[in-house]
């Protein structure tokens, strides 16, 4: 197929009209697309996907936007992919990651798109794994995710980034905040934003103490804490020099082939789950239909019913 | 597969109303359409740029400045420069002299003050289709 070809080739030159309607059919996920991802995934540089989450409002776009501006001191093309919401109404969505980014809009090295969460869980969308891979195909590096903005369960951007940033800013809760499992796990560096108010000192001890209950083996990366302001351009470059750090943290020992395996399998596990979801759903929705006719059954005896049906075919087909 | 509309709705040039643009934005949004929204004070370039990057299927620009005819003149003539085929509308304070020569120029819409924002989704249903491969 000579489109599929021309495709490729529009991809590695960095073509960006190319690029974005195949992004654009890549979150439409148009089963066409699957043919060309295919091509395009050996062809990925190796960059580092830096994945960003935290609650809303905390500024995770604005430093974003003071992150890039650094990356592009140093000459490096950059790709940001920020992710808000889709009604659960409507499904429409208010796409506006990319207000704080403006500076880079007219910087023909610095490719920013925005993503609607489409339903999916987590504070990703379902084509987040497939736009990067295009991202990496044409030589952006680093590349940015921002995640919807989280509550305390949204941890699916450890699952496909290098490094995990979580980003937090004072005045969100008390200390037993951080006690919590979830987000507050996740992370290879936290950041304290909005640095420049009063309580950020508090929150950044808070967490310090959350890092130093676990026990860290000298070789481990030990999560660092960095407090920024990018109002005042305080702490970023040391945060670039953090996240750069653990990227050469990651290059050691095979610790990135590590956790690249890891990138891949939850696409291949994300891309199946789809799948067998549609196909689940479908079913159950097929089989459901007939019984609860007459009346409502007890949902507890139909559902352990259903299940043990479905493990005998699905044992019966393997 | 599940195709929707995506839209980038923004304002160009030295006007800092951006009232009626964002309940535009937020009625597109309730619409079912994904509106990607760029804020205040865009250059044209900027615009284009962004709307590539984007992969939108249409763009709207809210312009009550006055300078209406300069601003969408070149944004029409970057989306030419760079290959891109994206329909463009606006909405502003536009004299109906100046609505004959924008359509002239290659906008596909105007919106005064006083239309509804169902007519815009309305209009956006009937003429704007979403892109594909």
């Amino acid at each position: 197929m000579p489109k599929v070809q021309a495709i490729l080739e529009g991809i590695l030159k960095k073509d960006a009209l190319t690029a974005s309607r195949l992004l654009r059919a890549v979150d439409d996920q148009d089963p066409k697309t699957i043919e060309i991802l295919e091509k395009i995934y050996p062809e990925r540089k190796p960059s580092q996907v830096i994945g960003l989450t935290g609650p809303p409002g905390v500024g995770k776009s604005t430093l974003i936007d003071a992150l890039v501006a650094k990356e592009r001191e140093g000459g490096a093309c950059v790709g940001v992919l920020a992710i808000d919401p889709s009604s659960p109404f409507t499904g429409g969505a208010l796409l506006g990651d990319r207000i704080r980014m403006s500076r880079h809009a007219s910087d023909p090295d610095v490719f920013i798109r925005s993503l609607a969460s489409r339903g999916r869980m987590g504070g990703l969308s379902a084509s987040l794994q497939d736009s990067l891979v295009v991202m990496q195909a044409m030589g952006y590096s680093p590349i940015f995710v921002e995640t919807v903005g989280t509550g305390q369960d949204e941890v699916e951007v450890l699952r496909v980034s290098h490094t995990t940033l979580v980003v937090l800013a004072p005045g969100l809760g008390d200390s037993i905040q951080s006690l919590k499992a979830g987000i507050m796990e996740i992370a290879d560096i936290y950041v304290v934003n909005k640095a420049d108010k009063d309580s950020a000192r508090t929150l950044q001890s808070e967490i310090e103490d959350l890092i130093g209950m676990k026990a860290y083996a000298p070789e481990d990366w030990q999560p660092r804490v960095i407090l920024t302001s990018p109002a005042y351009d305080q702490g970023l470059k040391e945060l670039q020099e953090a996240i750069k750090a653990h990227w050469t943290y990651l290059n050691k020992a095979g610790r990135r082939r590590l956790k690249e395996e890891q990138i891949a399998k939850q696409l291949v596990i994300g891309r199946m789950q789809d799948k067998i979801l549609h196909l689940l759903e479908t079913k159950l929705n097929h089989l459901l239909e007939g019984a609860w006719k007459d009346e409502i059954l007890n949902p507890y005896t139909m559902s352990n019913k259903l299940f043990e049906r479905f493990k005998q075919q699905v044992v019966d087909e393997t | 597969m599940e195709k929707k509309v995506r839209l980038l709705i923004g304002k160009v040039g030295l006007d800092g109303h951006d009232r009626g643009v964002k309940i535009v934005a937020r009625a597109l949004r309730d619409a079912g359409f994904e509106v990607v929204y760029t804020g205040l004070h865009q250059t044209p370039e900027a615009i284009v740029n962004m709307a590539i990057q984007e992969g939108v299927d249409a763009i709207g620009l809210s312009i009550l400045s006055g300078a209406h005819l300069e601003l969408f003149e070149r944004v029409l003539c970057l989306l030419k420069e760079k290959g891109a085929t994206i329909p463009v509308f606006g909405g502003g304070i536009i004299p109906p002299e100046d609505i004959v020569a924008l359509k002239k120029m290659g906008v596909k819409e105007t919106f005064t003050p006083g239309a509804l924002t169902d007519q815009i989704v309305k209009w956006i249903e009937d003429n704007i289709v979403p892109q594909s491969l």
